[in-house]
């Protein structure tokens, strides 16, 4: 954990069955920050939205970095797709199904787009 | 896809619900999606999440001025969490874990009441007398055995609302018109709830538009209006 800006990242295959990994930590961040119970059900759920998003594009991810810090005010979430040159086409979600779930389930959600599809997305919420 | 609907509505012509049914079959996709890793194979979700769009294909009524995405994602999340509850209801979860997580509901309740907010997640687990990481792993094993669904209607400036998360306009709120009505409640809730009541029934803003304004998520604007709501019709009811 960094004094200065706490945050923890993490490293993941762009595998289903690794998301319960990224939904725990970043459970476990919004408890340390002292999220209530149901935003940090709000969390669990943003975070599975998130690597749906990012596991299925038209370029597959082979992996997914997920970076989160507080601040005084915020918790920030950041979760990019990293891709191969040799990565498989993916089927492409629906990026404005993904957008609108996590809209309504974050206050300040931005999603980048390039030719390969979604790769980074990011929330943040009040603490 | 708008002439289709409008051709479909006069003819009810199978070549053209097919024409339709299938510009929108990566919709059914991605909402069957939303519902892997509950033990359902991805290919039998799909399928339901389909047949499921045939029928809001067949339902939809152009006439109501909705987008079809607004109708179609709670119809398909609705049929597909049916399915998956229908499949997964011979399925045991542990008798300790389904008592924890009683308990844990119970006492989430008693919170709610006591304190009129909710509680912390560590307050959770203190009030539980169970470790953070047990509560952490109670709240992910609930997240699995609820099916979380998408079975809300969409509101009309396209936000998603994801049904068992999220509150849906209550009648009962239009009592809060008349002005006395008004007073009453307003010396009954806090500063953050009389912002919310005012934004939401004195000028009539969306969910949407009061979590912008308040600087929260669309879905916690929710929760605090339905708690609102439920302390409000409680006092009412005690005659307090």
């Amino acid at each position: 954990m960094n004094e200065e800006r706490r945050e923890i990242l993490l490293n993941l295959p762009a595998d289903q069955e690794f998301v319960l990994l990224a939904r725990m930590a970043l459970c476990g961040l919004g408890m340390i920050a002292g999220l209530d119970v149901g935003l940090i059900d709000d969390v669990r759920a943003a975070t599975d939205e998130c690597c749906d998003c990012l596991m299925h594009q038209r370029k597959k991810a082979t992996r997914i970095e997920m970076k989160a810090w507080l601040d005084q005010e915020r918790m920030h979430c950041c979760f990019r797709a990293i891709r191969t040159d040799e990565a498989q086409a993916g089927e492409p979600t629906d990026f404005e199904l993904s957008r609108c779930v996590l809209e309504t389930l974050m206050p300040d959600v931005t999603l980048q787009q390039d030719a390969c599809g979604v790769g980074t997305i990011g929330f943040s919420l009040p603490l | 896809m708008g002439a289709l609907f409008e051709e479909y509505a006069q003819t009810h012509a199978v070549h053209i619900r097919d024409q339709l049914v299938e510009g929108y079959l990566p919709l059914a996709k991605a909402v069957a999606r939303r519902f892997e890793g509950r033990g359902i194979e991805t290919e039998d979700l799909q399928q339901v999440a389909s047949m499921a769009l045939v029928k809001a294909v067949e339902r939809f009524d152009l006439s109501r001025g909705f987008r079809f995405v607004t109708y179609a994602v709670p119809t398909i999340a609705g049929d597909v969490r049916n399915y998956i509850r229908d499949k997964n209801s011979g399925m045991r979860v542990p008798r300790d874990m389904r008592q924890k997580l009683y308990h844990m509901q119970q006492v989430r309740e008693q919170f709610e009441l006591e304190h009129l907010r909710e509680p912390s997640a560590r307050e959770l687990a203190v009030a539980m007398q169970i470790t953070p990481d047990e509560l952490l792993m109670l709240l992910d094993m609930r997240q699995q055995t609820d099916v979380i669904s998408l079975d809300a209607p969409l509101s009309e400036d396209h936000a998603a609302e994801i049904g068992a998360m999220l509150g849906v306009e209550d009648k009962g709120f239009e009592r809060v018109e008349g002005s006395q009505w008004m007073n009453w409640i307003f010396s009954k809730v806090d500063e953050k709830e009389r912002k919310l009541l005012t934004l939401r029934y004195g000028e009539r803003l969306g969910q949407r538009e009061v979590a912008r304004q308040l600087g929260v998520s669309q879905m916690q604007v929710s929760r605090m209006e339905r708690r609102v709501l439920q302390r409000l019709r409680a006092i009412e009811e005690n005659g307090a």
